[in-house]
């Protein structure tokens, strides 16, 4: 199989909740995905899929050639895992666990690809080497995150999950963590899937954005190739005989040339503006902030830690 | 080396790491340090009174055999259970789940905190009782056989139930606090509190039905003399029936724990701790 990650057909629901209805996806060596979508899209369940923390209920899944339900631990030591964590390890040192935490690829290092990374040098890599002595529970939001970072790419992954890596970060947490994130791709030959709720954060971040809505990959490309893809439709808006009009027009162009050939001396204060990206992502999270209102916030969550 | 020997380094070392990580934390030794002291004077008050007339041994010696095994219940049942509900809900085994062999070293490593918990607690226990009541509690070298016996098969034992109960039951704070009550309950009906003889008959069937039952009758068969064997059911030791009902205690949890466990681990995910966490934050 040539990618990295694939996905075929994926299905799963909670109940009678259905959380992903057909999901395709696939990421090529050496690629950093970001899979955005609103909150409840069904991100989190699709990267748990993919790190074998969970079955699906149909459709196919390889990462590195596994089926990651069958994993077994040569496959998981070749997978890193960022979890958000949340008080862990609180009395362990930074040093400590990311040791303790290393040792475990040790048995699965070899002369080209030695595991794990030292410690020393996956601390400086993630910029913790003033608090590479202190307690995990003195460590501020940003600092845990890449110590999370840290414990992700000890065991030198061929492949790295990171599931909304930068949730409650300030900006200037948020900017770090993305230089951390692009030194890792230089360096590395690392395969990234990230998932995020944030347009602009894919946007800086990822190769290529997949968008999930509604249980399915909406749209997948370059963030150009998904302008172009997603956007589609215009609005123009004109002021004639003292009234403002607006129209939606998947064909602005040929629209206001018709528009100036039929009453083109009456129109003034013509607009032209193009739907964008942006537009359309925050129509998708609309709506889906509706359907949660619906159903009940959290209900994914509730259902899914049966 | 294989991952699965390596994970089971790795837990070692790890319960090893923690042991002393809560050796410097003053909150765990002072815990500790207060059962040690409550044991020395109970022992310290009861070390002329007779139990038993005409022998030599003081009935803090009884008191001590109550003190090992109720020790042995809270280092390893309970706080077992406390511990792996606990980190089920911050994370702790979701992190060790993402690791190659990571839940074997997580379950290695709360096995030997347990171990190292009761093994300090219990040495310096005895040490302290030894000091107080020297010379009169002789032991032979069956004895601590004998005592040794029962104390490998009780550790096995009720560590497999703490993670039995540990990954039956979710809420850190329920297993906590009933599990404290319960086992409270279960120490006395168990005969840990007062002699099982003195006890109503009901108590006395519910009892021996429960390991710590048998645990303190071995730890008492080890430290006392044959003349303290009428306060017993049937007036003698039954060390014949002791080590069976333990054997059999111990293969059921070994049997019960790792299907129970594997179950609880393949069943978390990070939506699982991020509803533990909004139901502990819930709380406070």
């Amino acid at each position: 199989m040539g990618n990295t990650i694939e996905a075929r057909g994926l299905r799963m629901s909670y109940g009678n909740r259905v959380v992903l209805d057909g999901v395709d996806l696939a990421v090529g060596k050496g690629e950093l995905v970001a899979l955005l979508g609103p909150n409840g899209a069904g991100k989190t369940t699709t990267i748990e899929l993919l790190e074998g923390f969970r079955s699906p209920d149909a459709g196919e899944l390889s990462v590195l050639g596994v089926d990651p339900s069958r994993g077994d631990e040569r496959w998981r030591a070749r997978i890193g895992v960022v979890l958000q964590s949340w008080r862990d390890h609180p009395r362990w040192t930074v040093r400590q666990l990311l040791g303790h935490m290393g040792d475990f690829f040790a048995p699965f290092g070899t002369a080209a690809m030695p595991r794990p990374i030292p410690t020393d040098e996956v601390i400086e890599m993630v910029g913790l080497a003033e608090k590479a002595g202190s307690q995990i529970r003195s460590l501020s939001g940003g600092q845990r995150r890449r110590l999370d970072v840290a414990i992700g790419i000890v065991g030198r992954p061929e492949v790295l999950f990171l599931d909304e890596p930068t949730a409650g970060f300030d900006p200037q947490a948020r900017r770090e963590f993305h230089e951390l994130i692009h030194r890792l791709v230089d360096f590395e030959e690392t395969t990234i899937l990230l998932t995020t709720h944030d347009l602009a954060e894919a946007e800086v971040l990822a190769d290529r954005i997949a968008i999930l809505d509604g249980g399915r990959i909406v749209a997948s490309g370059s963030s150009d190739e998904l302008a172009r893809q997603v956007a589609g439709a215009s609005e123009v808006s004109w002021m004639q005989h003292g009234v403002r009009h607006v129209h939606s027009a998947s064909d602005a162009t040929a629209f206001v040339r018709e528009l100036l050939a039929r009453d083109g001396d009456s129109v003034t204060e013509l607009r032209v503006r193009e739907q964008t990206l942006e537009d359309t992502y925050l129509a998708m999270v609309a709506r889906q902030n509706e359907a949660a209102a619906h159903d009940g916030v959290g209900a994914e969550e509730r259902e899914a830690a049966r | 080396m294989s991952a699965q020997w390596n994970a089971m380094r790795l837990g070692a070392r790890r319960g090893w790491l923690e042991w002393i990580i809560s050796l410097r934390n003053p909150g765990d030794v002072s815990y500790t340090i207060m059962g040690v002291v409550i044991a020395g004077v109970v022992v310290y008050v009861y070390r002329d009174a007779t139990l038993i007339e005409g022998s030599t041994t003081p009935m803090a010696v009884y008191v001590v055999a109550s003190v090992l095994a109720v020790q042995l219940t809270f280092a390893t049942t309970y706080n077992v259970a406390v511990l792996l509900s606990t980190e089920r809900e911050d994370g702790t085994l979701l992190r060790m789940k993402s690791l190659p062999a990571g839940v074997r070293a997580y379950t290695t490593g709360i096995t030997a905190r347990a171990v190292l918990d009761f093994v300090a607690i219990a040495a310096v226990t005895l040490a302290v009782v030894v000091v107080i009541l020297w010379p009169r509690m002789p032991l032979s070298a069956l004895d601590v056989l004998i005592l040794a016996g029962v104390l490998v098969l009780g550790i096995v034992a009720l560590t497999s139930f703490g993670f039995v109960l540990g990954s039956v039951f979710r809420s850190p704070r329920a297993v906590g606090g009933w599990g404290f009550l319960v086992i409270g309950a279960l120490a006395w009906v168990s005969g840990l509190i007062q002699p099982m003889v003195s006890m109503p008959a009901w108590a006395q069937v519910v009892g021996q039905g429960s390991p710590l039952y048998w645990v303190g009758l071995g730890i008492r068969a080890a430290l006392l003399p044959d003349e303290f064997a009428v306060l017993e059911v049937g007036g003698e030791w039954r060390l014949w029936l002791v080590f069976p009902v333990l054997a059999a205690w111990t293969a059921a949890g070994l049997l019960l724990a790792p299907m129970l466990l594997s179950r609880m681990a393949r069943r978390e995910s990070a939506a699982s701790v991020a509803q533990g966490r909004e139901r502990a934050l819930s709380r406070v």
